[in-house]
């Protein structure tokens, strides 16, 4: 008797620190013995009380239990009875040291890397009717100390959150936040929501009906329009619908649990030095068409390093297949969706570079990076609005005189009006649009040939620019020079964007003209003849023109020289 | 056409080759097909280069009379009784709203200065997505280049019966055949 004596000063102390709705603690008890009569769990009573420090909920439901409620009212402990009608379990068993244990292998399953966490809660809707219900209960029976005191009620996620928060975080070896990278989700459901909800479909039929969409997963109770419903209608015609106080609960809830991690961005240039390979995997129904892509040599090692769940290359514009990407590289980011591994150094990632560039001989990548979602924005930034210079060797029907050069050298900011390209007029809309050549220079190779460097303004289409594309690219070098006139290799050799910052040194380009030229002639256009050939085997088994759309698709990337 | 498949030390060789053109655009994007005596005219021949994209441009085949006789073309027409060309409005990647024409359907009118006058058609049936409006102010380019500059239009068959049109047409080894018999039928 004499322990519990003290065990009740205690008690009585801690309903002091307690912040509650209550004016008395004789009305608490009142209050509290009332809730329990209806099915309440210690937690939903607390909460139902308008205890609204996270604090409180530190406390064990024994604690509580013993603070607010008269002893014979006392639960004999873990026996436990039917869902809560407050909280259909969710605070209640779901709440448990033996839940969060199953929390806790869940996740650790699942083989993320994370030091802090959050958690996100999906509820029942009908957890929105059952409050309502519940509050319009007490309000009739304690009258003024609930009217008007509805917001002082928790919501059974938060008060989840502050009651498991810490203590899983303990489980786990990580901090709980409000906000963090690694995302713990619950996924609730509970058998009888849409029932309990289906009475507001006779008050509200227009709020409720069928959703026709796939993207709201065909589901007529929502969060949003059943917590417009309740809001809209009158307390006295709530209670003629549904039962005040709630009901104790038949079944259930089900909680499922999954994890994920914030998208990590790594971001860097990339050089290219074949003239036979693509940015994407080059595929024509299911069939590989030519081996290895930019994308698969760079990202392969990231995926092993992060191992996301799914990945996606974004660069500033593409280069054709057959077009080479010199200079410092075109800038990319690799953004990797739910990744597991994110704990990376600086020296990590020097060694991932490393990786990517032994990869192949024909890719290389620099400023390797890990950057935030905003930083991205510059890729694209830089995709309308920056120039690129590109080197072209390039035929001529005559020789190029001192002239010649003199003139092409002299041009500055040159408007071209170019028509859509006849190569991909088939996927781009016609038009013609205004480009402009911001330069010209041109060095002599032999008498009929010569390397033209040129800077222009982002999505220039090159090629059409030196050949003409039919008179369809106009001025183009035909008219400049008078004379037939045709592109033999492109290189890109600056993306003119200014991010990701550099990290690595930056290379004084002393590439000469002449080794270029041998090794360029000896293999020309090869993607040209490659993509013929495979043009005349196709019509040769006559299949249909689904191939051929793909076929031509694909050699845009092989003949485009724009940088879109 | 060069083949470039050239041994690197054949240095000699890879000069000559340097002089030479390399292959052109036609060479390198299209494929060449033919339509020949057009609306039953004899030597009326039409050249179609087929690009892989199933984009097709239409020109007239060396051996049309315009060519062939040295016509001196003064007048290039889009428009005539009953069709339009001109009047082609259309958007977005599907071209939605272009004129779909048949192969028989004319593209346009040349009006030479010797008085006489062809009709050009559009040789596959498709959406126009092109007329070269740079032969209004320009006729003579039509016989001056007549497979770049001078290109009538340009169209695009549908997925569907792309095959099919192709099919319609004339190879280069048809076309040259055709050409030597009516050589043989003259002599």
């Amino acid at each position: 008797m004499s322990y519990l004596m003290t065990y009740n000063c205690i008690f009585i102390q801690k309903m002091d620190t307690f912040n509650l709705l209550t004016r008395s603690s004789d009305e608490t008890k009142q209050v509290s013995s009332s809730l329990r009569q209806i099915g309440c769990c210690e937690r939903c009573i607390l909460r139902n009380l308008g205890e609204l420090n996270p604090t409180s909920y530190k406390s064990t439901p024994q604690e509580i239990e013993r603070t607010l409620l008269p002893e014979e009212l006392w639960s004999s402990s873990s026996v436990n009875q039917c869902p809560c009608p407050s909280c259909l379990g969710i605070l209640q068993q779901f709440a448990d040291d033996d839940y969060l244990l199953k929390i806790l292998s869940n996740v650790q399953k699942d083989g993320y890397q994370f030091s802090n966490y959050q958690c996100s809660l999906i509820l029942p809707v009908s957890l929105l009717v059952r409050q309502k219900a519940l509050f319009i209960f007490l309000q009739n029976k304690f009258g003024n100390t609930y009217k008007g005191h509805e917001t002082k009620i928790a919501s059974v996620k938060d008060v989840w959150k502050w009651s498991c928060g810490f203590r899983l975080g303990q489980l786990l070896g990580a901090n709980f936040q409000n906000r963090s990278e690694f995302d713990i989700l619950m996924t609730f459901t509970y058998k009888d929501s849409d029932k309990e909800c289906a009475f507001l479909l006779d008050h509200l039929p227009d709020t409720f009906r069928k959703r026709k969409q796939r993207k709201f997963g065909f589901e007529t109770f929502t969060r949003a329009n059943v917590a417009k419903a309740l809001d809209s209608m009158s307390d006295s015609k709530l209670e003629d619908c549904v039962t005040c106080p709630p009901a104790v609960p038949t079944t259930e809830c089900v909680c499922d649990v999954s994890c994920s991690h914030d998208a990590v961005f790594i971001a860097g240039r990339y050089q290219k030095y074949s003239r036979e390979l693509s940015q994407t995997p080059w595929m024509i129904e299911g069939k590989r068409i030519m081996e290895g892509s930019v994308q698969e040599i760079i990202c392969e090692p990231i995926i092993e390093t992060f191992k996301p769940t799914d990945h996606r290359l974004s660069s500033s514009g593409r280069e054709d297949v057959d077009v080479r990407m010199l200079g410092i590289g075109r800038p990319f980011v690799v953004e990797l969706i739910n990744p597991h591994c994110v704990k990376f150094s600086k020296e990590d990632l020097v060694q991932l570079q490393k990786r990517i560039n032994s990869v192949s001989k024909d890719v290389k990548v620099r400023d390797l990076q890990i950057v935030t979602r905003e930083d991205t924005n510059n890729l694209k930034e830089g995709e309308i609005d920056k120039t690129k210079t590109y080197s072209a060797t390039c035929w001529c029907e005559r020789e190029i005189t001192d002239k010649d050069m003199e003139m092409l050298g002299g041009i500055k900011d040159l408007t071209l009006q170019q028509k859509t390209p006849l190569r991909v007029l088939h996927r781009r809309t016609a038009a013609t649009r205004e480009r402009i050549i911001h330069s010209l220079h041109v060095d002599k190779l032999t008498s009929c040939r010569f390397k033209l460097q040129l800077t222009t303004q982002a999505g220039t289409y090159v090629k059409e620019f030196v050949h003409g594309d039919f008179g369809r690219t106009s001025p183009n070098m035909i008219e400049l020079l008078k004379a037939e006139c045709d592109i033999i290799d492109l290189d890109v050799e600056s993306v003119n964007v200014e991010w990701p910052p550099l990290i690595d040194p930056v290379q004084s380009d002393n590439r000469n003209l002449d080794d270029e030229r041998n090794s360029q002639d000896s293999q020309p256009l090869l993607i040209d003849k490659c993509v013929d050939k495979l043009q005349s085997s196709i019509s040769v088994n006559g299949q249909n023109g689904a191939v051929l759309e793909k076929l031509a698709d694909k050699q845009l990337i092989t003949g485009e020289m724009k940088i879109e | 056409m060069i083949e470039l498949e050239v041994s690197n030390t054949n240095i000699q060789h890879m000069d000559n080759l340097q002089k030479m053109r390399p292959p052109s655009v036609i060479d390198r994007y299209f494929k060449k097909r033919f339509k020949t005596d057009v609306q039953n005219k004899t030597g009326e021949d039409q050249l179609i280069l087929t690009h892989s994209n199933r984009v097709c441009v239409v020109c007239i085949a060396d051996s049309h009379p315009l060519i062939r006789e040295g016509k001196i073309a003064t007048k290039v027409s889009f428009e005539d009784k009953g069709w339009n060309r001109l009047d082609n409005k259309f958007s977005g990647k599907s071209k939605r709203g272009a004129q779909w024409l048949d192969s028989q359907a004319p593209l346009c009118q040349v009006t030479c200065s010797d008085g006489s006058l062809y009709t050009l058609v559009c040789c596959i049936k498709g959406q126009l997505i092109e007329v070269n409006e740079r032969l209004l102010q320009k006729p003579h380019l039509i016989t001056e280049k007549p497979c770049g500059e001078g290109y009538l239009g340009v169209l695009l068959p549908g997925l569907k019966w792309y095959e099919r049109e192709m099919q319609k047409l004339k190879s280069e080894e048809e076309y040259q055949s055709i050409l030597e018999s009516r050589e043989n039928n003259l002599t």
